[in-house]
């Protein structure tokens, strides 16, 4: 029989080919210099004190997210939503927002379910009706800070249908002036990530929102296979960002196009900004789900796209990844900003090592990330210090976006446990196993997912908004035995809430590097305060704090003490300095 | 007692003996004289159809052999030649499908592969030819379904349950395919492909040492096997990815290289290897060779982008970077008029986007399966004139053996 010759086509290169595109999802890393850390000390430890405990309904965080009431979930519906900390009271404890989409997408109004929690000494109450946050739209992300410098943290949140800027009255309460400030309420948009950037230097916060794909409903399913499921991003048309030009706290100017930084061909989901080449400009990264990532590089306030040119727009494979969440940090204490970017399941997630002048190179595998993140579909992450050496940490929120995935893909689940990765001496990562007693073991569908210190006891904490599922709030258990210092920073001739703030702390041989930002992880915010924390105890004497304030001066300060929050408010500079 | 109340059963049992035998005896002279016809050579079965024109099983037999020697538009022409005169031949429509398929005509190769299994439902290698070409054009879940269709009939086919491992590594169903390849491998522990195939799964389901262990079999079975050298290479790196882990990887590249220099993954993967030592120089090589087998491959082009900056030669790694980046945001673009054309089969506009594309990027056989729709469907359509010449052109000089006619394709095939 013919059959027989098939055998040739069937091995052939070009079958390979294909298959190989699959296969060769797990191998590709990037070029770093071998490092010698032996793989026993990375192994993840035998069952041992915790590091991150549920204490969601024990503080008062009751608090459920809800998309839809029908199976399978339509991608809008299996998007989820974001969460945040931020001291909307400035009473110096960080309260809890929490978005919620909604009953149904279809339906232009939804019965208002975002929730704020304020944050008393600890625990929490619902306070969302007193603070007039009664926003009838399917929230998706969020973002926070002071775009109008009068001292209090404003909002905005991103939605399918329309996205919403919030002002804080600081009585309390906040003012929806979406309309009123030149915002777009264009009911076709899908708003995702959003930071709010001074993306000038002029003092006052600019808005970035990224925007994902335009639904098409005559397309809510698609097949995988004989079964039909939501839609991957792939099928529909991508929607062009936006950036709003803050003009002196009262309007913004939608500009993303003449500044380029509209990335017109990206389904974006996380933004995550940080000064990637230290220049002192803002730069901006948008995680896009299926489309090249976009690395919009601040050209004293124009952007160009150097996503390819710097090695993250794609995979090393040259795949398009599927990118949700994102964050940045110096994982490797270089002082440069690495970037960690959340992927789907068969493709792992995305580490990028900094080499300067805006160029990197994937570590992903080097840095044992592959393996264990590949067989999970992430979205939410965030680099913390969860274990108080001083290096940054990453956690990861998992869950797959199709609630039916089982039918089809024998390897998936839809609830998926997160992942904690501790820092190996800047070089390596070892995943924390939840039999390890390190974290929960809970399966849920992560999405939003934000740090911060809730019980402002040092040590950075984590906040997941599932879909469709309670609230975890994980409480930091790891104490600091060598110490911490967290600082509270108000900008003065920078914008108020000093977003774009570069910190780093020398001292006893080492240099840790904080940003302050608005917006990232997968649309969500994280605590602004920069937290630093110490392997083994140091005397504050020996500590020096230099602040590159987002005016691009230098303040250096020397603290009084640690182990609390320090304010510190920037200098009146004198024009020489 | 039961013996005499049944006496009278016995002469019908005989009569069914009688039938048994003469059809066993029947199938047997006609293998027999298949196996004798199937060992002549085209030229000797040329001669005696000269002789013969009306025989059509040595017509099909010359048909079989010339598919043998890799003349697929020949093959057609004779097993076309045969449905003429006997239209629902199962196996002559099954071989017929099967040359249409390896000379990557799509279309030809649906209709006659339908007809096949419309003639005899169950004929399991029409399903799994069926597979193969659903595989071939990018439909894996499809192509699950004929491969599974195809295992339940013959379950102790080797290749049939090999090709169902290809499919679900495809799907990313990663443990199915682990269970196809072992049960491949039961029926014939020396199966190479099947080994190799293990290995990569058991690669991907990230379980390294497993994976290296089968490859290394499939390495002592046929140290040669350029496969199971490149699959071994990547599991190195990603076991050990140091400096040694490197070299490893390196040594075996090397060798899958001088297996098969036609391989575009192992020129690709000697390219990221030497990025990953330094070697900007020989990575651009390397990726050169690649690029040369696979114009478009994304990883290589990738790579040369990196290895072509870190050599200074900026203006070309821009260039090639957004070559990548037309290609990659094209490639979504099919992704997504694919989808639209499945759910919307009167979506013209959309069909004709596609069809557009897949000319675009040499995807001749798809192109030409969506023009026979358009034909169909939409006759009148303004782009039709456009594409059909840009398929031609395409076609270029290629010889082609008779087409089933699209009212022959809708009356449910060629005979």
């Amino acid at each position: 029989m013919i059959l027989a010759s098939y055998r040739v086509w069937a091995t052939s290169s070009r079958a390979w080919l294909a298959i190989g595109s699959l296969v060769s999802i797990g191998l590709h890393s990037g070029c770093v210099p071998p490092r010698s850390t032996p793989a026993s000390t990375i192994t993840a430890s035998a069952r041992g004190p915790a590091l991150l405990e549920e204490v969601a309904p024990a503080r008062g965080l009751e608090f459920r997210h809800e998309a839809s009431d029908r199976a399978p979930l339509t991608i809008v519906e299996t998007m989820g939503s974001g969460c945040a900390f931020l001291d909307y009271n400035n009473d110096g404890w960080q309260d809890i927002l929490l978005v919620n989409a909604g009953q149904d997408f279809r339906q232009s109004r939804q019965m208002p379910n975002t929730r704020l929690f304020r944050n008393d000494q600890g625990t929490f109450t619902d306070f969302t009706s007193e603070a007039g946050l009664s926003i009838d739209f399917y929230g998706m992300g969020c973002c926070a800070g002071d775009f109008d410098n009068d001292g209090w943290t404003d909002l905005f949140l991103t939605g399918f249908g329309r996205n919403a800027l919030l002002r804080n009255t600081g009585k309390g309460s906040f003012q929806d002036v979406t309309s009123a400030s030149g915002i777009s309420a264009a009911t076709h948009s899908w708003g995702t990530g959003c930071a709010f950037v001074d993306i000038d230097r002029d003092g006052w916060l600019d808005l970035y929102v990224a925007n994902y794909i335009i639904y098409d409903p005559d397309l809510p399913l698609c097949r995988s296979g004989s079964v039909m499921t939501g839609c991957t991003p792939n099928q529909y048309r991508t929607q062009r960002n936006l950036l709003y030009l803050n003009e002196r706290g009262s309007r913004f100017r939608e500009c993303a196009e003449s500044r380029g930084a509209d990335d017109p061909s990206g389904a974006g989901l996380g933004v995550t900004v940080a000064d990637f080449d230290d220049d002192g400009w803002p730069d901006i990264f948008v995680a896009n789900d299926g489309t090249p990532n976009a690395l919009l590089h601040n050209l004293r306030g124009r952007f160009r796209n150097e996503g390819q040119s710097s090695g993250v727009a794609f995979a090393e494979t040259g795949a398009m990844r599927a990118g949700m969440g994102c964050d940045a940090a110096d994982y490797d204490g270089d002082g440069r900003i690495d970037l960690i970017i959340t992927n789907f399941q068969h493709e792992p997630n995305s580490l990028y090592r900094n080499l300067g002048r805006l160029s990197f190179e994937e570590t992903t595998g080097p840095a044992g990330i592959t393996t264990p993140s590949i067989m999970r579909l992430g979205f939410g992450v965030s680099f913390a210090d969860l274990d108080g050496d001083g290096r940054a940490d990453l956690y990861v929120g998992n869950g797959h976006v199709f609630d039916n995935v089982k039918e089809f893909d024998d390897t998936a689940s839809f609830e998926q446990t997160d992942q904690v990765f501790l820092n190996v001496a800047g070089q390596r990562y070892a995943e924390q196993l939840p039999r390890s007693g390190a974290i929960p073991a809970v399966s849920s569908v992560s999405r939003g997912l934000a740090v911060g210190d809730y019980n402002n006891d040092g040590a950075p904490d984590v906040l997941v908004n599932s879909l469709e599922r309670h609230v975890r709030l994980l409480e930091n258990r790891t104490g600091n035995t060598g110490g911490w210092l967290g600082l509270n920073l108000v900008g003065t001739r920078s914008n108020r809430s000093a977003v774009g703030t570069r910190v780093e702390l020398h001292g006893a041989g080492v240099m840790q590097v904080r940003e302050v930002r608005s917006g990232g992880s997968y649309l969500s915010q994280s605590d602004f305060r920069p937290l630093f924390r110490f392997e083994s105890a140091i005397e504050p004497a020996q500590i020096t704090l230099k602040i590159r304030w987002p005016t691009g001066r230098w303040q250096s300060v020397k603290p009084e003490g640690t182990g609390r929050y320090l304010t510190i408010k920037e200098p009146e500079f004198r024009d020489e300095e | 007692m039961l013996r005499s109340n049944h006496r009278w059963l016995w002469p019908l049992f005989g009569s069914l003996l009688a039938v048994l035998v003469v059809s066993t005896l029947f199938r047997v002279v006609k293998a027999g004289a298949e196996a004798r016809l199937r060992a002549l050579s085209a030229t000797e079965l040329e001669a005696r159809l000269r002789a013969t024109p009306e025989n059509s099983a040595l017509r099909y037999a010359l048909g079989q052999a010339y598919a043998r020697a890799n003349r697929h538009n020949d093959a057609a022409r004779e097993f076309i030649a045969v449905l003429k005169r006997e239209p629902a031949r199962p196996d002559v429509l099954n071989d017929l499908g099967a040359s249409y398929l390896l000379q990557e005509r799509f279309y030809e190769a649906l209709v006659a592969l339908q007809a096949a299994v419309i003639a005899q439902p169950d004929y399991a290698l029409a399903h799994a030819n069926l597979g193969r070409l659903h595989l071939a054009t990018e439909m894996p879940f499809t192509a699950v379904q004929d491969l599974e269709r195809a295992h339940r009939q013959q379950p102790r086919n080797i290749s049939i349950s090999y090709d169902l491992g290809e499919a679900y590594q495809q799907t990313l169903n990663f443990r199915s395919a682990e269970r196809a390849y072992l049960q491949a491998l039961r029926l014939d522990p020396t199966y190479t492909p099947a080994r190799v195939g293990l290995g990569r799964v058991l690669f991907s389901l990230t379980r390294y040492d497993e994976a290296s262990r089968q490859l290394e079999l499939a390495l002592q079975a046929d140290p040669r096997n350029a496969s199971a050298l490149l699959a071994l290479a990547r599991v190195r790196m990603e076991q050990n990815n140091t400096h040694d882990g490197w070299e490893d990887a390196l040594t075996l590249l090397v060798k899958a290289a001088e297996a098969d220099s036609q391989m575009p993954e192992v020129h690709y993967e000697l390219g990221r290897v030497s990025l990953r030592r330094g070697d900007a120089g020989a990575a651009i090589e390397y990726l050169k060779k690649a690029l040369l087998l696979s114009p478009d491959h994304p990883g290589a082009m990738q790579q040369m982008g990196r290895a072509l900056r870190l050599a200074g030669r900026t203006a070309d790694a821009r260039r090639l970077e957004a070559q990548l980046r037309h290609e990659a945001l094209r490639s979504r673009e099919e992704a997504r008029l694919e989808e639209r054309v499945h759910q919307f089969p009167e979506d013209w506009e959309a069909k004709a986007e596609l069809c557009s594309l897949y000319l675009e990027t040499g995807k001749t056989g798809l192109a030409a399966l969506l023009l026979r729709e358009l034909e169909q469907g939409a006759p009148a359509l303004r782009q039709l004139p456009s594409l059909q010449t840009s398929l031609r052109q395409q076609l270029g000089s290629r010889k082609r053996s008779p087409l089933p006619t699209p009212a022959q394709a809708s009356n449910g095939g060629p005979h």
